[in-house]
């Protein structure tokens, strides 16, 4: 992991618009990646991390989207961008990896025109350089025969396959960031691990800083350098890997590694959170918005704030310091 | 590819084998026979027992659907009673006629209702959009023939801009004068029916292209930072394209089969015409035929549809 900040995040906070009135999906993210570094992004589903990966490449629909705060990105704060300016800088300088490899390429395109798409908008490499790329491409991510396949369609391959070819389309022009969401989630596990090995490949070629959303933590914990736990659209617990799965403090970081099946305990039932997230209209920003979900705990007034309890150590609230399980009260 | 196509025209030859049938079913359904009312009130009973024995109408029916069909292929369907004309003289000029003003309907509707259906889409709930529906609820909305009567009245007799009657003008010649002649003739009801047709395919279009705009591979191409309107040409229009595409075919023989109105308030020779008169004075022969090749031109255009759908998705390919 390098000293160079890739991206830095400032007190960004997003806001759609529902019948016409804004609602914040996330609220005052502030966060940093550096180069090399591989930043996983973890919480459940509606907790913000794809609205807050969407938001760093400018993919919302800006009709209905309000975007403070500050996104550097190499020194430049993209919120400003028009969309020209970011249309050159996304698939060249940073490359998004999507969810689901099923519906993320276009049915009635060859593989190899949907790669060489981000080629022609970027580079001025002659047709034949652009080929030899994609071939290139495809071998890059494990798939065999690169001529054939970049002649078929989507629906003639796999879904390990499409996603490798996903990622080929984000690597294409060797990007800096890279944001994968949830990359494996569509994918059997033992294709998962394949999909994993092959980023930190690519990773450690590249040098590039990556961005990972997920909601695994066994995923994170084999290949995340640092994470950052989402909760309602803010981050609650952030820190380098090893602390954040060997000492978590807040609660909801707690809940979620106890969460997670393991087949070393004697206790066969699954820890569950109780309740869910809150959905985006009902959420009241001035109060502890994880207490809802751990009833047993009294609950602290006001909106908690996030401090640094170690170095590089973040976490949202006091309530972790006196937190105990229910069934450990 | 080939192999789709085989296929497809392989399925057609027992759906033509059923329609046929039931075609004939139809025919000998119908009241009357072929003598009725040809043959003079005082004749003896027993002649035409005979007449019709030997006309083979007490042959089992499968028979008498054999003799149809053998007939049919030798292109002889029978004698028109009212104009005593074999029906195949009388169905072909009109059939070509009917064929050729669908053909410029269908062209005239598509390239009115593909760019307006594209801008509805892409700019949704703008002005622009806004329009283009109330346009569409128009269209959709004022009877045909009201707007058939009004563009002739208006455009053919008031301003005489379009002749108002028949397929061609007497004093044509050559071959360019003919064609413009005919051009000339069809392009009124064309541009009509061709622009209160394009109701379905602008809402299609432009529900299918919002639908594509929150795919998932939209998204890819943008993130690969392809500037907007390349992404609306290269995968928004075509992926939205498709189901317009696949209903061309069925939309040309909807055109020739519903070709009545248009006919009629045009004078126009065609098909729907003749289908009309037909029924009015009882010419079964000439009822019969038209059906029979309705039927088949609706089989041809699902065949069609499903040729072009083979050639732009590259899913439903057989390999």
């Amino acid at each position: 992991m390098s000293e160079k900040i890739l991206l830095s995040i400032k007190d960004v906070s997003t806001a759609f618009k529902i019948n016409g009135e804004y609602y914040t999906a996330i609220d005052k993210v502030s966060l940093d990646l550096h180069q090399d570094e591989v930043l996983a992004i973890v919480g459940e589903s509606g907790s913000g991390k794809s609205t807050l990966a969407t938001s760093i490449i400018g993919l919302h629909n800006m009709n209905a989207t309000k975007i403070n705060g500050e996104i550097d990105f190499n020194g430049r704060d993209i919120l400003k961008l028009n969309e020209s300016e970011f249309n050159q800088l996304r698939g060249n300088d940073m490359g998004m990896i999507f969810q689901d490899p099923l519906a993320a390429l276009n049915p009635l395109m060859r593989i190899g025109d949907q790669i060489k798409e981000t080629l022609d908008v970027h580079s001025d490499m002659t047709e034949n350089q652009k080929n030899a790329r994609v071939h290139e491409l495809i071998d890059q991510v494990g798939i065999p025969n690169p001529e054939r396949v970049a002649r078929q369609f989507p629906h003639e391959l796999s879904g390990g396959m499409r996603q490798r070819i996903i990622i080929a389309i984000a690597i294409a022009n060797k990007p800096e960031l890279i944001i994968a969401d949830e990359p494996t989630t569509a994918l059997d596990v033992t294709i998962q691990a394949q999909i994993l090995d092959l980023l930190k490949d690519i990773q450690q070629e590249n040098h590039a800083g990556i961005i990972l959303i997920t909601h695994d933590l066994g995923v994170v914990a084999e290949v995340a350098d640092t994470v950052a736990v989402m909760y309602a659209g803010e981050i609650v617990e952030q820190g380098p890997v090893d602390i954040i799965f060997n000492e978590p403090k807040h609660p909801y970081t707690r809940s979620l590694l106890r969460a997670m099946p393991t087949l070393d305990t004697e206790n066969d039932d699954l820890y569950v959170i109780e309740g869910s997230v809150p959905s985006i209209k009902k959420m009241d920003r001035n109060s502890d918005l994880f207490a809802p979900r751990i009833p047993w705990v009294p609950v602290t007034p006001g909106h908690p704030e996030i401090k640094e309890v170690a170095p590089g150590h973040l976490v949202r609230g006091e309530n972790w310091k006196y937190f105990k399980f229910k069934d450990e009260v | 590819m080939w192999k789709t196509i085989l296929r497809r025209v392989l399925i057609m030859i027992p759906q033509i084998i059923i329609l046929s049938i039931l075609v004939f079913m139809l025919a000998k359904a119908m009241p009357g026979d072929p003598f009725t009312g040809s043959i003079g009130p005082n004749t003896d009973p027993k002649q035409i027992v005979a007449l019709k024995r030997a006309a083979g109408l007490y042959d089992p029916w499968y028979q008498q659907y054999w003799h149809w069909i053998v007939n049919l292929f030798h292109g002889n369907l029978g004698e028109s009673y009212t104009l005593k004309q074999p029906v195949t003289a009388v169905l072909g000029n009109r059939i070509s006629n009917t064929i050729w003003l669908s053909l410029l309907t269908l062209i005239i509707s598509y390239a009115v209702a593909i760019p307006l259906g594209m801008t509805a889409g892409r700019y949704e709930g703008s002005r622009r959009d806004r329009g283009i529906v109330i346009f569409n609820f128009i269209t959709f909305g004022v009877p045909t023939f009201v707007v058939f009567l009004l563009g002739l009245f208006l455009f053919g007799y008031q301003l005489g801009w379009f002749p108002t009657t028949g397929t061609i003008s007497a004093d044509a010649s050559g071959f360019i004068g003919e064609a413009l002649s005919r051009l000339n003739h069809m392009i009124l009801p064309a541009i009509l029916a061709g622009i209160l047709g394009t109701t379905s395919t602008i809402q299609y279009l432009r529900s299918e292209i919002i639908d594509s705009k929150s795919q998932d591979y939209v998204r890819t191409a943008r993130a690969k930072g392809v500037p907007t309107n390349k992404v609306y040409s290269r995968h928004i229009f075509r992926n939205s394209l498709l189901p317009i595409a696949a209903f061309a075919g069925f939309q040309i023989t909807g055109l020739i089969g519903g070709s009545i109105i248009v006919e009629t308030v045009f004078s126009y020779p065609g098909m729907g015409q003749l289908f009309v008169s037909s029924i009015t004075s009882r010419d079964y022969s000439v009822v019969t035929a038209i059906v029979l090749f309705t039927g088949i031109l609706a089989l041809l255009g699902s065949l069609l549809s499903d040729i072009i759908m083979s050639i732009v998705d590259p899913r439903i390919r057989i390999e």
